[in-house]
């Protein structure tokens, strides 16, 4: 859980994987990060649901042309997106895709994209269940 | 112009993410900016291009169409234009890539994932090298203003009569055609100054300047020449023209008499007039001489008057040419 420090960067590069069990998006976590802000939160939310499903699709299609460059800026955008809502697993996810992206090497790539697009799932499912609350 | 701080000021936030992008817009609203918002780096470039541009800009370093940095280094292409404070915002922490970044022309960095309060405190600092940018500008302009202008009557000083005259000059030898010098000199005036002390001569030197002012063109130049001589400069004007000038000016000196702490004085000024044209280019030098002596003869022949200089072998009757114009004020 971050403590505000936001100067040190959180990400050491390590090969995180999401905990099976853990929320996929922390509601604190992003209270924080807008210092209490609700609507925003829930704004950047739905901004972030509406393009997530994008961001996935052009990295597919990054990685079927092998097009390492790409590849590399949309998991760059991608972690820094996840980052500000609070989505820790997903930014993680996609901080290792980065890396691999920027080696040139994109074998490991494809696994790597696989665990991201199940846990922006796992993400997204929560994100939507948080607005239908939101409706009622 | 803006009173007080009404008008906010306006920031840049480049940035491809819509997430990170809606976010720094939020917080830089909920602190008082105006926000404007670009999705890659063209666009950004675009925007910082305008001669209108925000002052401060957040430029993420990786969006597509043109990287931060690169953004940076072409608008820090631009020499001579307001200055603007680039913050870059970025990942990338490794210390040649920060290098990399400053040396692109940003003006600091922040760390992504940033701190909200950081953020604001490193954009406070952009404010404060804009705001000591503005009072620079404003000095230099004041500085520049009394450079080029009397100090007391806040016409042309000498200096940039003499620049004007040089233009017009020169303007004239390429283009052809002919202008006009008046050179006016305010009759008694040492009078005025012994009776109504320096206050009172600068007053009427204020005043005579004012009414000078008031009946040349838009385009013609009004001058203080020396301490109670001035210099105009007519542009596109001939014998007639220039004459029916300084008969105006000479009418409108003595029209009305001035109001002092003292009391009303009348004043009155003697007015030599010279021609430049294709029948008689004169040099700078003659020209000025010229008028001179037009002026001492106006001076001789009784002040409160104009005098035309006599130039070549015209046969041209001074007092027939000025008597008709005394006569149509």
């Amino acid at each position: 859980m971050r403590e505000g420090d936001g100067v040190t960067n959180r990400f050491q590069g390590s090969e995180l994987t999401a905990e099976r069990g853990a929320p996929a998006w922390d509601m604190a976590a992003a209270l924080e990060l807008v210092e209490g802000d609700r609507e925003l939160v829930e704004e950047l939310a739905n901004l972030f649901a509406e393009e997530c499903p994008n961001a996935l699709a052009e990295m597919r299609g990054a990685l079927e042309g092998n097009d390492a460059a790409l590849l590399e800026r949309l998991a760059h955008t991608m972690k820094g997106s996840s980052a500000n809502i609070g989505a820790t697993g997903t930014s993680q996810l996609a901080l290792v895709l980065e890396s691999q992206a920027r080696s040139g090497k994109l074998d490991g790539a494809r696994e790597q994209f696989a665990l991201l697009e199940a846990e922006a799932g796992r993400l997204l499912a929560e994100l939507r269940a948080l607005s239908s609350r939101a409706a009622t | 112009m803006s009173a007080g701080n009404t008008s906010k000021t306006r920031i840049l936030i480049a940035e491809d993410d819509p997430v990170s992008r809606r976010m720094l817009q939020a917080f830089l609203m909920k602190w008082g900016f105006e926000v404007v918002a670009a999705a890659n780096g063209l666009e950004a470039l675009r925007i910082l291009e305008e001669s209108d541009a925000p002052p401060l800009a957040i430029l993420d370093w990786m969006m597509p169409g043109m990287e931060g940095p690169e953004v940076c280094r072409r608008i820090r292409q631009h020499i001579g234009r307001t200055y603007i404070y680039v913050l870059l915002l970025t990942a990338r922490t490794q210390k040649d890539d920060l290098l990399k970044g400053l040396e692109s022309g940003a003006d600091d960095y922040l760390t992504k994932p940033f701190d909200a309060q950081e953020l604001r405190a490193r954009v406070n600092v952009g404010l404060r090298i804009l705001d000591l940018q503005h009072s620079l500008i404003e000095t230099r302009e004041e500085l520049r203003f009394r450079a080029t202008h009397d100090a007391l009557t806040g016409i042309a000083n000498r200096g940039v009569i003499l620049e004007e005259l040089n233009r017009e000059h020169s303007r004239r030898s390429r283009e052809g055609g002919s202008f006009g010098i008046i050179m006016v000199d305010l009759d008694h005036f040492k009078q005025v100054n012994d009776t109504c002390g320096h206050h009172g001569g600068d007053a009427v030197l204020k005043e005579a300047s004012r009414r000078m002012t008031e009946c040349v063109r838009a385009y013609d130049t009004v001058g203080r020449y020396g301490g109670e001589e001035f210099l105009i400069v007519v542009p596109a004007s001939d014998e007639i023209g220039t004459l029916g000038l300084a008969e105006r000016i000479r009418s409108e000196m003595e029209a009305q008499p001035v109001a002092l702490d003292t009391g009303e004085i009348r004043i009155t000024g003697s007015l030599g007039v010279a021609i430049c044209s294709d029948e008689h280019p004169q040099d700078l030098q003659v020209l000025l001489k010229l008028a001179d002596e037009a002026l001492y003869r106006a001076k001789e022949r009784g002040r409160n008057r104009v005098e035309l200089a006599v130039q070549g072998l015209s046969g041209l009757s001074l007092d027939t040419v000025t008597a008709p114009l005394k006569s149509v004020s």
